[in-house]
């Protein structure tokens, strides 16, 4: 099958400190796939790297079989991806409702009650989404990257903040829209989360890729736990 | 009743004058955050893009105000292209970088066209009542500041252009992450601010003696109007007008203009003491109760 996102031996380099050290990773259409790792692994440099944040000092990152490493964040999300930052990124001056008309400009077919329905946030579709709970922002969030049916949603840290209960019902939300056909590439720290929802997972440690596979497989093995105990 | 005529008018005049003046800042200064102490010269450039197109092409006034709105359009695209867009919030940097601009456009009409040019003649008529006449351009300028503020709140309150632009103001990140070439949406509103600002040149053109400094006569009254207006300045601007127009008319029709002028500053800084968020704040604080 041929893989909907390819970063083929990328690095980054900020001075004489190298972030991302050759990193290769091949996600297939359908995967939710995490990107794990303990501070200062890298996961957020290369985060921006395939978002368009920052450009590569080498290696080549493809999307569907192009070249896209050059092109800024709106011209990937044109291409057809969609991107949720940590820190909930909504317009918070904008009701629910104009924050989701603003974002779907694809999916003109879409029933913006099912969304809100799905999402939890039918009851508060015309509050302003600066007034909305953290969990609420994040999902609203989640529904701005997701509404015009992306093929490829980046998710960074989507749980951050949220509680037990606001962390399981976010797993379902993720696991619903990959039903429906969206592949995920999260960055995140929760390991609940990540069992809930991984389909594979691929380790950062200093810059480099450690292990990739499933996550019994990346669970089980020796290393990963030495870096999470800082044992290396 | 002559006496409450002439009171209206005085403060039409003063209401139309102060959002007139205020638009295109509203836009640029109001929702965008660029203090921009050029505002004036851009004011400038739609007065002498009015009157000159006029005099060297012999076009009817409307087609000629129609021209000065253009070549301030154009003006700003090329300003913000070249200047503006690197200065996006950057408030202070704005403050030298306009100020500059300033300078340099003022001088530049100086030198081009030297230190004052034949104005046009102010159009329509004046009407008597009592021992009053008044102009009836001056009524129309009133009725026109109101269409124009009307159709600037629903653009930028009621439009999807409207949205996209506060949206990308507000967070350019995260319009970004929707996939909205956010250069464009800045430059898109900078040039409906300038615009605007080439709008009010453009009609104040023929009541005015059209000299380089001519837009000095807008910069106060437009500043004062926008902080007066507060934070959302469509809603803002016609509560602020009408407050700041009466003081002055009030003061003025007792004392003399430039009492007026004080008068209105000193409200000003009550205003932004009372309502830090000015009248926009109020009204929305009111509205959501």
């Amino acid at each position: 099958m041929a893989s909907i996102l390819e970063t083929n031996s990328v690095t980054k380099k900020f001075g004489g400190f190298t972030a991302v050290d050759n990193v290769s990773l091949s996600v297939n259409p359908g995967e939710v796939r995490f990107i794990i790792g303990p501070n200062g692994a890298g996961k957020s440099t290369f985060f921006k790297l395939v978002i368009g944040f920052h450009t590569p000092n080498s290696g080549s990152i493809k999307y569907k079989d192009q070249n896209i490493e050059k092109l800024k964040l709106h011209e990937r999300i044109n291409l057809g991806m969609g991107v949720k930052f940590q820190a909930p990124s909504v317009f918070s001056e904008l009701t629910v409702l104009e924050n989701l008309s603003l974002a779907n400009n694809r999916n003109n077919s879409l029933n913006v009650n099912d969304l809100l329905n799905d999402f939890d946030l039918i009851s508060e579709k015309n509050n302003l989404a600066g007034d909305l709970s953290h969990g609420k922002k994040q999902w609203l969030d989640i529904a701005l990257s997701t509404i015009s049916k992306p093929d490829l949603v980046f998710l960074d840290e989507p749980t951050a903040g949220l509680s037990v209960d606001e962390t399981k019902i976010t797993g379902e939300i993720v696991k619903n829209l990959n039903k429906q056909g969206i592949t995920f590439i999260v960055v995140g720290h929760d390991m609940d989360f990540v069992k809930q929802t991984a389909t594979k997972v691929s380790v950062l440690h200093l810059g480099k890729m450690f292990i990739e596979g499933s996550i019994e497989k990346v669970l089980s093995d020796k290393g990963v736990n030495d870096i999470y105990l800082g044992l290396s | 009743m002559v006496f409450l005529f002439n009171i209206f008018y005085q403060f039409g005049d003063s209401l139309a004058f102060l959002l007139l003046a205020a638009i295109g800042l509203a836009v640029i200064f109001g929702m965008m955050k660029i203090i921009n102490l050029a505002h004036g010269e851009f004011i400038t450039v739609g007065a002498y893009g009015t009157v000159v197109s006029g005099k060297v092409f012999n076009l009817p006034l409307p087609i000629a105000m129609a021209f000065g709105v253009v070549i301030t359009i154009i003006f700003g695209l090329i300003l913000e292209k070249l200047i503006i867009r690197y200065l996006y919030g950057r408030p202070l940097d704005s403050v030298v970088a306009t100020w500059g601009i300033s300078l340099i456009v003022s001088q530049s009409f100086l030198v081009i066209f030297g230190p004052s040019y034949e104005g046009l003649q102010t159009p329509m008529g004046n009407f008597q009542l009592g021992e009053f006449s008044y102009s009836e351009y001056r009524i129309f300028l009133i009725f026109i500041a109101l269409i124009i503020l009307f159709l600037l709140y629903y653009l930028f309150m009621k439009t999807s252009f409207g949205t996209l632009a506060r949206a990308t103001i507000e967070n350019p990140s995260i319009s970004s992450s929707m996939g909205v070439d956010v250069k464009n949406v800045y430059t898109i509103t900078f040039a409906i601010g300038a615009g605007l600002a080439g709008v009010t040149g453009a009609l104040y053109a023929p009541t005015m003696t059209i000299v380089p400094s001519i837009g000095q006569a807008f910069i106060v009254s437009a500043f004062i109007t926008v902080v007066t207006a507060g934070a959302s300045p469509f809603v803002g601007l016609v509560p602020a007008a009408a407050f700041l127009g009466t003081v002055q008319t009030s003061v003025t029709f007792f004392y003399k203009s430039t009492i007026g002028l004080i008068a209105i500053l000193c409200a000003v800084i009550l205003i932004i003491r009372y309502l830090p968020k000015g009248f926009s704040g109020l009204i929305l604080k009111t509205r959501s109760k």
